[in-house]
């Protein structure tokens, strides 16, 4: 079997940014997503689905985005919140009901979107990976997020999160 | 001059008090009536399977000991799909897109199907048993093969041909929730289906829903189909709509009060207890056609007098006749199961409840309308030319015209269809509750004939160790014959992680909440209760014989169909005990009405016979009798008395046994036939209906209490007279007391 348990995490990345590719902290509603990505950073990719709901806060200095991303073999719940910092800087944290792990992220807008990096290695079955994200818009309606991963040392990075949100 | 019993002192009592204070007996009706209309908004409706077993019973016991430590598969929504080749890409990328939006409905908590497994890949990783992107339609068969050949739960899900595979989907348990769950898979399936693949609902939830809108529909469509039917027999019988709508006034109450009754006593109505409504007003509507049938003959008394006395008459069979009906009911009031207990108590209140009050109903409406110049002519001129029963007359004719003959042929069918009833062996089965065409009984065959039995047995292992476990799957698999035993060893296989990263729902379903007991499971195909419960034994025989498992504690197979079956055989031994009881009391009753037990031996003979006859065909069938076979058999001879009551009846106010001759025989047959015929006609068309009835159990009930009709008829107008007439001068005519 899959272990649905894990890699969720990957997901809460995923979910992150459909705000920031348009208006990272005024974009609200429903978003769906759908694409692909790996329950595990080892595993393969797999066909996926996420249904989020993005509430801006703090007069656009603070957003949360809640939902449910889904593979074959299961689905898991999803929080995350993302704050606006200095100049272009933004920090962020999420949680997964699979992992129950929280995630540090940080990084800085972009002419593109927004790309950061996880603060702290995400360790999976002992093994250090770093983390990146990376956020696109190919059109007005819908962006694209891609989660990467690597171990330390390794140069490549592997694809673990390919999803393409948009408002049904 | 015969002495007045102290019966017919009591009603004479009780009509003088209706006669002189008629204003109050329009209060007391007026309140029967309130009673009915603030139980009526309580009624609640309960289409939950396993209550119908719950009860003091070692088979229930264990099956509820089991249920209550792992999770079941009453909330498991299962989806059907099929492909030409589920191996082909393009359908498994229906498959999971299809798997993918179900998890985003409201209520749908887990995921279990094909796509959950996953194998070893080329590089010693593992990988989903369907990667992406899907390879070939040769390679991806392949990676199925040899996942099937090795694991019993692939083997559960997707068939051999890969044709048809499973998808469980537990849902949350609120009933409420729960429909709005099965309705947006249902769109989801319809939305997915195509050409690449089709998608078909079905499961434990799916058959409650039918159920359940089964239940609602047959109470009001059987109620007013009876209502109808009451109402154009009666018109026809009597030859006129206003008579007709005179017999209508107390069996509606009758049927508001038998409804009512279930909201004040806050019992739900049940496909078990449905037809008690039903049952009330067509049995009142029988007493409100003999009561007016026998107003007819009042000539030229006032209207109040002549309705009273038309009450009085007809009121000992009426009584009496409602009297052995809820005797029958009585006997189910003992059963240890729940339901048949509760079936019973209602069913004797709600019919002694529901004669007195078509009786007091009637006696006020006729006393009232009979003043009314129309309605006089009406009597009058049905009076001038009273019905005589059609072609049915012909049949006491014929039965006095070779008495010896009718009663040698019928007490030989007698003994054969008893002989053949006392062979039968218990049913149940869940798709009982569906009829033959239901596109859902076609999702569940499809599922039984393409990928794996529906039908469950469980055995839990105190001993969880994979060995024992593996020993146990080993030990069950030999003794059916069956691939397809499995437990949380052979799912998890030797995979170190694997029980991590099964669903919740999904593990509740294996291991015990308190991890003290593992459970083992064996889809199998249901055939017949007694196949089931001797699968089971062997199993039990099989587990204890198998010196590995000598110190492991393993409780004995049970599984819903297995426990079904034992409760069933166990409530049918019961019905048939209650049944020989309701006969023996209807005997007693007879014997004591008329003074006379071979008056009561001789009357039994054609109400024991469609009973006999019907249960024999049931056990003919080979199918066995269910539930509601087995109540309606008992509930049937009942109501069968009844007619007899009045031909007895009709020979007792034609001055009774003694000296009863062939001329006197073929009179009082003569004035009984129309009111049977009539009241026959009634139970049939009324009854009949619910042959028809959404949920199956409720038609098997009709079918089953139908086919006693038609022949309690038949035995009544042909067995009876001839049994009175070739016993009678060898018996009672010799009787100083006859």
């Amino acid at each position: 079997m899959i272990p649905a348990r894990i890699a969720f995490a990957a997901l809460l990345v995923a979910t992150a940014h459909p705000a920031a590719a348009i208006d990272l902290f005024t974009a609200q509603g429903g978003w769906t997503g759908t694409g692909s990505l790996a329950t595990s950073v080892e595993r393969r990719m797999q066909p996926a689905r996420c249904q989020v709901d993005v509430k801006p806060t703090d007069a656009g200095g603070d957003v949360s985005v809640t939902g449910k991303c889904a593979v074959a073999v299961g689905a898991s719940n999803i929080s995350f919140r993302l704050v606006r910092g200095d100049g272009r800087a933004v920090r962020g944290a999420m949680w997964s009901e699979a992992t129950d792990e929280i995630l540090q992220l940080a990084g800085a807008r972009t002419e593109t979107g927004v790309d950061m990096t996880a603060t702290e290695p995400w360790v999976v079955d002992g093994v250090d990976y770093e983390t990146r994200v990376i956020v696109r818009e190919p059109d007005a309606g819908s962006f694209k997020i891609q989660q990467l991963a690597r171990m330390e040392g390794e140069k490549a990075w592997r694809v673990i999160v390919d999803m393409t949100y948009r408002q049904p | 001059m015969r002495r007045p019993t102290s019966f017919a002192r009591a009603q004479v009592r009780v009509l003088g008090a209706i006669r002189r204070r008629l204003a109050w007996f329009w209060l007391v009706l007026a309140a029967l009536v309130l009673v009915a209309a603030t139980g009526i908004p309580r009624v609640t409706f309960d289409t939950a399977l396993i209550r119908f077993f719950e009860g003091d019973v070692a088979a229930f016991r264990t099956y509820d000991d089991v249920t209550n430590r792992f999770e079941g598969d009453a909330n498991d929504v299962v989806v059907l799909l099929e492909a030409g080749s589920l191996a082909d890409p393009a359908a498994l990328e229906a498959v999971s897109s299809f798997l993918l939006e179900a998890q985003f409905i409201d209520g749908v908590r887990a995921v279990w199907s094909p796509l959950s497994f996953e194998i070893t890949g080329p590089e010693g990783v593992r990988e989903p048993l369907v990667p992406f992107p899907i390879p070939d339609a040769e390679t991806m068969s392949a990676r199925i093969d040899a996942v099937r050949a090795e694991t019993p739960a692939l083997r559960r899900l997707m068939s051999e041909g890969k044709d048809a595979m499973l998808a469980v989907l537990p849902i949350t348990g609120n009933e409420a929730g729960q429909e709005a769950t099965l309705k947006a898979l249902t769109d989801l399936a319809a939305r997915v289906s195509g050409d690449a693949v089709s998608v078909r609902v079905a499961g434990y939830p799916a058959l409650r829903a039918r159920v359940s809108e089964g239940l609602m529909t047959d109470v009001i469509a059987l109620n007013l189909a009876g209502a109808l039917i009451g109402f154009a027999v009666a018109a026809l019988a009597l030859r006129s709509v206003r008579l007709g709508l005179l017999t209508l006034p107390g069996p509606l109450i009758a049927l508001m009060l038998s409804i009512g009754l279930f909201g004040h006593a806050g019992l739900a109505i049940t496909t078990v207890t449905l037809t008690l409504p039903v049952l009330a007003m067509i049995l009142a509507t029988i007493d409100s056609i003999h009561i007016l049938f026998e107003r007819l003959h009042q000539g030229a008394r006032t209207p109040r007098a002549a309705a009273l006395r038309a009450v009085r008459r007809m009121a000992p069979a009426c009584l009496a006749a409602t009297v052995t009906t809820a005797l029958a009911f009585a006997v189910f009031a003992a059963s240890p199961v729940e339901v048949i207990a509760e079936l019973g108590r209602m069913g004797a209140v709600i019919l002694v409840v529901s004669t007195l009050t078509v009786m007091l109903t009637q006696s006020l409406v006729l006393s009232v309308a009979g003043a009314r110049p129309s309605i006089r002519t009406a009597f009058a001129r049905l009076n001038a030319r009273p019905p005589r029963g059609g072609p049915f007359a012909r049949l006491p004719r014929l039965a006095l015209a070779r008495p010896r003959l009718v009663t040698l042929g019928a007490l030989g069918l007698l003994v054969l269809g008893a002989g053949l009833y006392g062979q039968a062996g218990p049913r149940y089965s869940p798709l009982d509750s569906l009829g033959p065409a239901d596109p859902l009984r076609a999702t569940f065959e499809r599922i039984e004939t393409a990928v794996a039995p529906i039908s469950m047995m469980q055995v839990a292992v105190t001993d969880a160790t994979p060995e024992v476990l593996a020993e146990v799957e080993r030990t069950i698999a030999e003794a059916s014959g069956s691939a397809l035993v499995q437990s949380i060893a052979s799912i998890t296989g030797e995979a170190a992680d694997a029980r991590d990263t099964l669903p919740e729902a999904i593990l509740a379903r294996l291991v015990s909440a308190d991890e003290s007991r593992a459970l083992v499971t064996l889809p199998f195909h249901y055939d017949s209760g007694a196949g089931a419960i001797a699968l089971a034994d062997n199993i039990d025989a099989a587990l204890a014989g198998n010196p590995a498992l000598a110190a492991v504690e393993i409780s004995p197979v049970t599984g819903l169909p297995v426990m079904a079956a034992r409760v069933v055989g166990g409530v049918l031994s019961d019905l048939q005990t209650g049944l020989l009881i309701a006969v023996a009391a209807v005997g007693g009753l007879i014997a004591l009405w008329a003074r006379s037990v071979v008056v009561a031996l001789v009357a039994l003979v054609p109400n024991v016979l469609p009973v006999a006859l019907i249960g024999g065909g049931l056990a003919l069938s080979g199918q066995g009798i269910g539930l509601a076979g087995g109540l309606a058999l008992t509930v049937a001879f009942g109501v069968a008395v009844d007619d007899t009551l009045h031909v007895l009846n009709r020979i007792r106010l034609g001055g009774g046994f003694r000296g009863l001759d062939r001329p006197r025989l073929g009179a009082a047959m003569s004035e009984a036939t129309p009111a049977l015929v009539t009241t026959s006609a009634l139970l049939v068309l009324g009854f009949g209906g619910s042959a028809f009835a959404a949920t199956q159990e409720v038609a098997a009930f009709g079918a089953t209490a139908t086919g006693i009709f038609v022949l309690a008829l038949l035995s009544d107008l042909l067995v009876l007279p001839a049994v009175v007439a070739f016993l009678g001068p060898r018996f009672y005519r010799a009787s100083p007391k006859g």
